[in-house]
Parts: structure tokens; C-alpha cells; sequence
């Protein structure tokens, strides 16, 4: 099969700087599935390839980040994650959805860093948090309202910065449901665990969540 | 609207209470979790807590890298293996060379200084670029897209 000459696609030269919602698997305002064109990608369609990638670069690199707090190892893990998903396209299959297989490649390509860099669960995220030189992670506000949604805001950067207090299982199945928004059988296909194991260690993972917000949930929900 | 009240503070599974959020129960024992999250005070406040966390989680949007950060794959298939297959051709072309010339060279001079003088300054550089090449066999895997963004 070929390759896509870009990752980034005939755009590669736009300027801009989107905010991307987690996607399922589904059309993007074009007509083909993700089905029909990983089929025509294993042909050697090299515009299916490109379609793929940009369908599917942004949440690869949202998974990263949220599982690493860095953005610049995010994008090096989500890059990598691509190369990978192109070269090894003919071993999927094209019955199944494209993100939980994406994003276990994105989910080892990141064990494989830790490994790297023997990272325990405190020097990701919240490291990342700590360290003046590294960018800022640049959560979005897209407030109409400022002031009646700053505490939304605020939740929603308190919550993020507390998953660095998680343990990575805890972090990554967390992260699958709540800010990917992937479906209980995605996510035992992706962390390759019984669909029967994803409701408790997800419900452990929320209650380790909220013991680490403790009264900072409370005083935000108030 | 009248506020819920407590009817029971028996204890209950929370793992329930987050299948209910999630929408993954049958219908029977989502019926018997709704029930017990209007009659038990605790899990009611189980059940917002986790709901007001799901609601800040999703609605969490990140910066994306602009599509120019995206580069160029750095290698088909193709050019991973014909690149490979020439390391490899290269390299066991160069180790028979080297053996063949050092066992020239030995055969010629029996002298080890004269052989430790020829081959000195070449082997210093040879381990010198074996050092190097390590480096960046191990480099490309962590750093190939360091320098996109500076």
C-alpha cells in the first residue's frame, strides 16, 4: 500500500489553529466511512490515505496529551502513532472502528516513552504542569459568557490538572470515556481488557478523581 | 419542585452508579439505580458529582497543532526496507574488506608496532563514527520530529 505524502494532508499550509471535539467513527462532511476508505487505503488510494490522516491526526494527538501533559511529546507520540498506523494498515481489519485500534497504537507508542525515560506517574503531567520552559497546554474557553462560565472553566482546568495525580490505568481509562467519549466495548478493544473490567476500574478511576479534587469539587459544584 | 428526600442510606454499588451515567445498564437495573439515586442521599450526591465531572471532561477543549506541524512521512515502506537492505550490504561489504585487509597487512609486516601504526589514526576514527552511528540508530525513534515546532 502506499503512503500519504503528508500526515497533514492537501492543507498543510492552513494557518489554523482548530479546536477539535472528540470524533467518532463517521463522516467529516465527506461521504466516504472510515470503512470504505481504510478499503481504498490498503489499495493504494493515496487520497484515502490522506483523508484517513487528517481524519483521525487530531484525536490521535488529544489522546497523547491528555494521557502525557506535554504537548510537544504529544505531537512527537501522535506523529509516530500515524507512521505506524499507515505501515501496518493491511493488518487491520476494516469491519472494525479505526480509533480504538488508533489509539491502542497512540496508548504503546506512550508506554514506550515512559519506558524510555523510566517516567513514573508524577513526572507526566503534572511535571509538565511545573515546568516554566515547557508550553502551555492551552485548555480552551469558549465562553460566551465569561463570567458566569469562569467557574465551569475553572473545574475543567482543575479537573485536568488531577489527572496527574492518577495512576496511568487509572488515567487512560478515565481519559477514554470522559474526554474521548469512546463507547465501553472501544474502550476494552482499545486497553485490551474485558468489557466486564471497564466499568469497575473506570468507576475506580472516578473515585480516585474525586478523592484528589476532595474539596475543590465541592467548592466548584456549589 | 419539591427536593428529593432520603428515603434509605442503605449502602450501594457505586460501580452501578457510574454504569447508570455511562447508560451501559439493562433496562431492569437502571430502573432500580434511578429509584435509588432519588431515595438515597448519598448516592444522589454520588451520581451529580460524577455527572458534573463527565460534563467538565467533555466539554475540556485542547489547543490543536495547526495542520503545518503535520510533516512529511519520512519513509514509505519501500525506502525502510530498501534502506535497510543497503545498511546491511554496506556493512558486511566494509567487515570484509577490513578483515581481508587486515589479514593482507599481517600476512606483509609481522611487526605489531608497524601494524599498531597503520592502523591506529583509522581505527581511532572508525570507533569515532561506530560511537555516532549508535547515537543516531538510537535518536530517530524519539527525536525525528524535534525542531518541528522551534
Amino acid at each position: 500500500m502506499t503512503l500519504p505524502r503528508t500526515l497533514g494532508g492537501a492543507e498543510a499550509d492552513a494557518p489554523a489553529q482548530s479546536v477539535q471535539p472528540p470524533a467518532k467513527d463517521c463522516d467529516f462532511g465527506s461521504h466516504s466511512t472510515d470503512r470504505d476508505l481504510v478499503v481504498r487505503a490498503r489499495r493504494g488510494d493515496h487520497s484515502a490515505c490522506e483523508e484517513l490522516a487528517r481524519r483521525h491526526r487530531q484525536p490521535a494527538y488529544f489522546f497523547a496529551l491528555q494521557l502525557l501533559g506535554d504537548p510537544d511529546d504529544a505531537l512527537d507520540v501522535a506523529q509516530d502513532a500515524m507512521l505506524r498506523f499507515f505501515t501496518h494498515l493491511d493488518r487491520f481489519d476494516p469491519r472494525r472502528p479505526v480509533r480504538p485500534w488508533l489509539f491502542r497504537i497512540v496508548r504503546n507508542r506512550v508506554l514506550d516513552l515512559f519506558r524510555r525515560r523510566k517516567v513514573r506517574k508524577h513526572d507526566s503531567i503534572d511535571a509538565a504542569a511545573d515546568d516554566e520552559e515547557r508550553p502551555d497546554l492551552q485548555l480552551i474557553d469558549e465562553s460566551m459568557d465569561p463570567e458566569g462560565d469562569a467557574r465551569d472553566a475553572q473545574l475543567r482546568r482543575t479537573i485536568f490538572a488531577a489527572l496527574g495525580e492518577l495512576t496511568h490505568n487509572q488515567r487512560e481509562i478515565l481519559v477514554l470515556r470522559d474526554y474521548q467519549d469512546l463507547a465501553y466495548s472501544e474502550i476494552a478493544e482499545t486497553l485490551e481488557i474485558p468489557i466486564g473490567t471497564v466499568m469497575s476500574r473506570l468507576h475506580g478511576a472516578r473515585k480516585r478523581l474525586r478523592q484528589v479534587l476532595g474539596e475543590d469539587l465541592q467548592g466548584l459544584l456549589c | 419542585m419539591t427536593a428529593p428526600s432520603d428515603k434509605t442510606t442503605q449502602p450501594f454499588d457505586e460501580d452501578l452508579i457510574s454504569g447508570y451515567l455511562d447508560g451501559t445498564l439493562g433496562h431492569r437495573q437502571a430502573q432500580r439505580v434511578r429509584l435509588l439515586i432519588e431515595e438515597n442521599g448519598d448516592a444522589r450526591r454520588l451520581y451529580q458529582e460524577l455527572r458534573a465531572l463527565r460534563q467538565a471532561t467533555l466539554a475540556t477543549r485542547f489547543e490543536a497543532p495547526g495542520d503545518d506541524v503535520w510533516p512529511e512521512l519520512p519513509k514509505t515502506p519501500t525506502s525502510r526496507f530498501s534502506r535497510r537492505v543497503g545498511w546491511l550490504v554496506l556493512l558486511s561489504w566494509l567487515t570484509v574488506m577490513v578483515v581481508m585487509a587486515l589479514w593482507s597487512l599481517f600476512q606483509a609486516t609481522g611487526d605489531p608496532l608497524q601494524i599498531l601504526l597503520v592502523l591506529g589514526l583509522p581505527g581511532a576514527f572508525v570507533l569515532l563514527l561506530v560511537s555516532v552511528f549508535i547515537d543516531r540508530l538510537r535518536d530517530p525513534d524519539e527525536k525525528r520530529y524535534r525542531g518541528v515546532f522551534r
